[in-house]
């Protein structure tokens, strides 16, 4: 019997890398043994010196232990150098496949990089997920603000929340000078405590304390980051310097740091107060432009505040029926709010890359499996050797492990360029850009991909390698022939697969470019080309409405009569550049409870040249003329949706509406005109209602021109200047570029979309190609016993390419079959063109197979041409 | 891999081979280290190229009516480090002085 040292050295000996294992064990046993009979010779061998001979062995386990990293590594690394040697001498091979690769990481990063950093981080505020945004809610309209004087009383009666502040809209124009040139600047008037809400420290100096909320008080500002270096140079010394802000003489008490950027491209942040007088519109509740954000009391959930907000609002739609009926709040997360509308595009997207990565990942699959093949006999030695099945399948799988590095660096690289292209691309409208980068999280990500891609593509491989019959493989003696029907099925499968992803990918951008292209075709009820756009705010010297208006009208006769101009409108709000105003009316001598009494209206002030130079058409009734936009005459234009809606059965000339503004008259309708698509093409036409004025202190110039409106800027800007050279003239952009802004997210999309899955078509059919005419090629002996025993060329064609033809037409039904099952995810996206458009499915599928065909078509002919007698030779 | 600095016991190990106890057993009664401490330090110490490994011959083994043991010598480089270690661990002068005829006595 074996002395217990000795087993336990045996059993150590098993966790010792086989290689070393020999020796190790002798090592070991020779030495406890000498010691033994050295101790049984001095008669020493007592339970003592045995219990010293056992202590001495189990040091065998530590021993052992030790060598554990050599096992791995030297395996390892053999089994690398072996990768490498086998990627170089197939460089075609392993480019194309780093490079397919390369693709689908890199396009997966670049977007995950976006989508880290925009949907998955917090905002940069700490407790980011407390701070809420209140939506004014009525009816359908989410959209809307809260009125001030709802505000005050729910900030009077919540319980839930630790501050509630708000803005007023998502801030305003405000004119700066005192500093140089003047300029308009997008400030933001806030209650005091609305910075207090972020809880992010001023760079510099100090944020409002409650007294600055006071009448009187609000000669302070803090300045965004881009604002202190824009205006002050990034000086340290810039607090308690002064400049005028809408003519009022303003102190710098604090700058915020760069990441700080709420409402989104606020420049500056100044107290706003509460006038005492509950007449003032700043007192109002029928005014919704207060955006209220909150923060939550620790412990308090969201749901729980929701549900106080509610019995608030039934409360306030009990005490004032006229004003508050229907109205309601609904709070979101303010992260949800900030990019709440690009998530679904960003998933779209996320959506969309993971096709091509496992389009990708396929075609690396199949392409190994393929090769797999041909390096049965190869992998049949090494088992008759004595390969165990796993050391095989782990060096297969290091083969595509390095692949998959290769390809994940390869990709990191594609995305720190794509993830650039993609931020300028999409800059108009991506909230936080300005936080994404290729950090820690998306390297990680990238490097997890490409690991689980790895395995993905390496698996099958691996085991259509392993899974064969070993004397079979020895047998066949190296010639091409295996027919191995597993081996096929997997190459089928992913072919399959491959095709079915590329539909689905195809499809989705059909729809796309498909909706795209009818969003271009709207028409949005005014002629956008040679428009020149540009805006011009007045500041407050121009307090009299005459004065304005006399500005308005030197401005209008000296740019209507320039070269070059056909007509120069005004208007107070420019269709398709976020700018709004509404009104409530009612129709004069229609009795309260008649349908169709009152109603709700955007509302316009213009010139008389404004049809005229958008083109919009006055379908009925007359234009303004000068006399009454000067005086602001009791007469107003209305659009043909409002028409139709409210004097459907009655002559709408000569009806008078009562505007919701205190002390106006009613006013009676001279005129209808076309409607204009005034929220972005996408949108909705809206009732609305022209009024002819120039008393309103912001106007912009729509100029109508007969040569390029982006040569005439200059000269307009002069001619403003030579009026007023204290009136900055902003926001200079033709009417075509305001259209395309408003486009710019459908565009994307549609871009990137496109991209991806041209990418997706591209790999599939590089894909098939590489299946079928690896299939020929192996193949060629076959062919040639065939054609040798009568079969004809055509014959031959027939056979490879009914092949092809089966798999593309099983993949191609399985991609409309997932199409089908997830168009609706994309119906909320569409525009003009439903989710399960035949002509889209039917386009699609139509191309692809005939892209396949081709595909398959190249392998058949080649095979057709085969020579018997070479083909017999054929090894 | 350079060992220009030595830990102590390494070092003690180092100069037990060099005093001639030349197999992982003798090594810890010379020395008193644990055997989970010695043989993980010799195998470093070769993969370091401070010591060298070699088998006896089969016919000594049979000879003295035992396994063959697997003997340790100290390298070049080995006898360098170890005189460096020496300049710093002076209670190392101590086993200097011993020898395995000495040790079992």
């Amino acid at each position: 019997m074996k002395a217990p040292w000795l087993w336990l050295i045996r059993f150590a000996g098993l966790i010792v890398p086989r290689r070393l294992r020999a020796d190790w064990r002798q090592e070991w046993e020779a030495e406890l043994k000498w010691r033994e009979s050295q101790l049984a010779d001095w008669d020493k061998l007592n339970a003592k010196t045995k219990l010293d001979l056992f202590r001495h062995s189990a040091g065998a386990f530590w021993d052992a232990l030790w060598l554990q990293p050599r096992r791995w590594e030297d395996d390892f690394i053999q089994d690398l150098r072996y990768a490498f040697r086998m990627l170089r001498k197939n460089p075609g091979f392993s480019i194309i496949a780093v490079l397919t690769l390369s693709l689908g990481i890199g396009a997966n990063t670049a977007i995950f990089s976006v989508v880290n950093a925009l949907l998955l981080q917090p905002l940069p505020y700490p407790e980011a997920e407390r701070i809420l945004w209140f939506g004014g809610w009525s009816g359908n309209d989410k959209e809307q603000g809260v009125t001030p004087a709802d505000f005050l009383d729910y900030r009077e009666q919540s319980q839930s929340f630790e501050l509630l502040a708000a803005g007023v809209s998502d801030g305003v124009a405000m004119i700066l000078t005192g500093t140089g040139e003047p300029q308009r600047i997008h400030g933001a008037p806030v209650t005091a405590n609305y910075l207090d809400v972020f809880g992010v420290p001023p760079l510099l100096g100090r944020t409002f304390v409650a007294e600055e909320g006071q009448p009187g008080r609000e000669g302070v500002v803090v300045l965004s980051f881009g604002l202190w270096q824009r205006l002050f140079g990034a000086d340290p010394n810039v607090l308690n310097r002064t400049f005028t802000l809408n003519n009022r003489k303003v102190t710098v008490i604090g700058v915020m740091p760069r990441q700080f950027q709420y409402p989104l491209g606020a420049e500056l942040w100044q107290p706003f107060s509460f006038p005492a007088s509950l007449q003032s519109p700043f007192r109002s509740r029928k005014a919704h432009f207060f955006r209220p954000i909150a923060r939550l009391k620790p412990g308090v959930t969201r749901e729980q505040a929701q549900g106080e907000v509610e019995t608030i609002a039934r409360r306030l739609q009990a005490q004032y029926p006229d004003t508050n009926k229907n109205q309601s709040i609904y709070l979101v997360t303010l992260q949800d709010r900030v990019v709440g509308n690009i998530r679904q595009t960003l998933l779209l997207l996320l959506g969309a890359v993971g096709c091509v990565l496992m389009i990708a990942c396929t075609n690396v699959a199949s392409l190994l499996s393929a090769r797999a093949t041909t390096r049965h006999k190869e992998i049949a030695v090494r088992a008759a050797m004595g390969a165990k099945r796993w050391r095989i399948v782990r060096q297969v799988m290091t083969e595509s492990l390095v692949l998959s590095m290769l390809g994940g660096a390869g990709g990191v690289l594609l995305a720190k360029w794509g993830e650039r292209l993609l931020v300028t691309l999409s800059a108009d409208y991506l909230p936080r850009a300005n936080e994404i980068h290729l950090n820690a999280p998306v390297f990680g990500f990238a490097l997890g991909i490409a690991v689980v891609t790895g395995l993905l593509f390496g698996l099958a491989p691996a085991m259509t390698a392993t899974r064969m019959d070993l004397t079979e493989s020895l047998k066949e003696g190296g010639k091409t022939t295996g027919t191995g029907a597993p081996r096929h099925r997997t190459l089928n499968l992913l072919v399959v697969a491959e095709i079915a992803l590329a539909v689905l990918l195809l499809i989705g951008a059909g729809l796309f470019v498909n909706s795209f292209i009818r969003l271009q075709q709207v028409h949005p009820g005014f002629d956008e080309s040679n428009l020149l756009t540009m805006r011009i705010d007045m500041p407050n010297p121009y307090s009299e409405p005459e004065k304005k208006t006399q500005f308005f009208d030197r401005v209008h006769e000296r740019i209507a009569t320039l070269p070059g101009v056909e007509a120069a409108g005004l208007v107070t709000e420019l269709p398709l550049a976020h700018q709004s105003s509404d009104t409530d009316f009612r129709v004069a001598g229609r009795a309260e409870q008649a349908p169709n009494a009152k109603g709700h209206a955007d509302i316009r002030n213009i010139n008389q040249d404004y049809f005229r130079a958008m083109r919009i058409p006055i379908l009925k009734g007359r234009n303004f003329t000068p006399a009454e936009v000067r005086e602001g005459a009791k007469v107003i234009i209305i659009s043909e949706l409002m028409a139709q809606k409210f004097f459907a059965a009655e002559e709408p000339l000569g009806q008078r509406l009562s505007l919701d503004f205190p002390g106006v008259e009613p006013l009676e309708v001279i005129g209808i005109v076309g409607d204009v698509l005034h929220r972005g093409l996408q949108g909705r036409a809206q009732q609305t209602i022209y009024f002819p004025s120039l008393r309103i202190g912001f106007s912009n110039l729509v100029i109508r021109t007969t040569i390029d409106p982006a040569t005439l800027a200059a000269t307009v800007r002069r001619e403003v200047a030579a009026i007023d050279p204290n009136q900055p003239v902003t926001d200079v952009k033709t009417m075509a570029k305001w259209a395309s802004e408003s486009m710019s997210q459908p565009r994307l999309r549609t871009a990137l979309l496109g991209l991806f899955s041209g990418l997706a078509l591209l790999l599939s059919v590089i894909g098939i190609y590489g299946v079928m005419a690896y299939s020929v090629i192996q193949r060629t002996r076959e062919i040639g016993l065939r054609m040798a025993v009568g079969a004809t060329a055509s014959d031959v064609l027939k056979m490879v390419m009914t092949r092809g033809v089966k798999l593309t037409s099983v993949g191609i039904a399985t991609g409309l079959l997932i199409a089908l099952a997830l168009s609706r995810l994309l119906s909320g996206m569409l525009f003009g063109v439903t989710a399960t458009d035949p002509l889209t499915f039917g386009l699609i599928a139509l191309v692809l197979t005939l892209i396949a065909l081709m595909a398959c078509w190249i392998p058949a002919r080649r095979a057709a041409k085969v020579d018997p007698l070479i083909a017999l030779r054929h090894e | 891999m350079k060992h220009k600095y030595l830990s102590y016991t390494m070092a003690l190990i180092l100069q037990a081979i060099e005093n001639g106890y030349r197999y992982g057993f003798e090594v810890m009664q010379a020395t008193g280290l644990a055997s989970g401490t010695i043989y993980p330090a010799l195998r470093r110490l070769e993969d370091a190229g401070l010591i060298k490994s070699k088998w006896e011959k089969q016919s000594v083994a049979v000879a003295e009516q035992r396994p063959p043991r697997k003997y340790y010598d100290l390298t070049k480089p080995g006898r360098e480090v170890l005189a460096e270690a020496r300049s710093r661990f002076r209670l190392l002068e101590q086993l200097t002085s011993l020898n395995p005829a000495g040790e079992e006595a």
